[in-house]
């Protein structure tokens, strides 16, 4: 399953990469921010996305909605440290799969992203 | 920011080292910042707070606390400087983050900011009563630094 992660913090990224990938999936691309990860979206259709909300440039809110124009199919997960419960309804409303708040540890992550290839 | 209003900030630094670490951190005893006192550490991690309050969270860490921090949530044995620098964006982020769900919806936080060494000349200003909360994981002393307006 081609993946994408996108996240500000590099942190966050090498982070959620290590996990993802020893769920035996493939990154595709790394973005720091919405608008970079709507490029590397287009470029690379990835079937699944964890993203990140609070990001420069184009935050993941924003990112989501352009992503799921381009591939209504495509399996968002958000991973987020905002927790007021709007956010996250908001999120889901614009179709995104699942919702992980951070702080997040291996197992919380590989849950998340088994739960949400299986939607 | 009231004084009650704090909890919340303690809530969601305890939660952060026990969640992402397993190994929890402990709290000293909050206080009133001085106007001229200055607290000194290896990096800031600093977000901004606008829409329905305005102010600022700096959190103010030692490098090794970085250094394992990074380690801890990467499951790397070594993470690289840079990696070191965003530990700091990044633990400001959650800790501020989580505490939203105690705010409104308009309680907006910014992207981090990262500063090495002693903050100067930062836009993103602490707003009086500016609270300091003392914290410790593992031998690592780190402060939590609120300042939000009513």
């Amino acid at each position: 399953m081609k993946t994408l992660i996108v996240d500000d913090s590099i942190i966050m990224r090498t982070a959620i990469e290590k996990f993802a990938s020893e769920l035996g999936l493939t990154i595709v691309g790394k973005a720091a921010n919405g608008k970079q990860a709507v490029e590397m979206f287009q470029q690379h259709m990835p079937d699944l996305v964890t993203l990140d909300i609070t990001m420069p440039e184009m935050n993941g809110l924003e990112a989501l909605e352009k992503m799921l124009n381009i591939k209504p199919d495509a399996k968002i997960l958000v991973i987020t440290a905002i927790t007021e419960k709007s956010v996250a309804i908001e999120a889901l409303k614009k179709g995104a799969k699942g919702f992980l708040n951070k702080p997040f540890n291996e197992e919380s992550v590989k849950n998340a992203i088994r739960e949400v290839m299986g939607k | 920011m009231k004084e009650s209003e704090l909890k919340h900030f303690v809530d969601s630094t305890l939660q952060y080292f026990q969640n992402a670490t397993g190994e929890a951190a402990t709290l000293g005893v909050p206080y009133i910042k001085k106007s001229d006192e200055d607290v000194y550490c290896d990096f800031t991690g600093i977000i901004g707070i606008s829409g329905s309050r305005r102010g600022a969270i700096y959190v103010c860490c030692p490098r090794p606390l970085l250094e394992q921090l990074a380690a801890k949530v990467t499951g790397l044995a070594q993470v690289a400087d840079d990696a070191v620098r965003d530990m700091a964006g990044e633990l400001a982020n959650t800790i501020a983050g989580n505490a939203t769900r105690a705010f409104d919806r308009n309680f907006q936080i910014s992207v981090p900011v990262i500063v090495e060494g002693k903050p100067k000349s930062i836009s993103l200003k602490l707003e009086s009563p500016v609270y300091v909360l003392p914290a410790q994981w593992k031998n690592n002393k780190f402060a939590v630094i609120v300042g939000i307006s009513d």
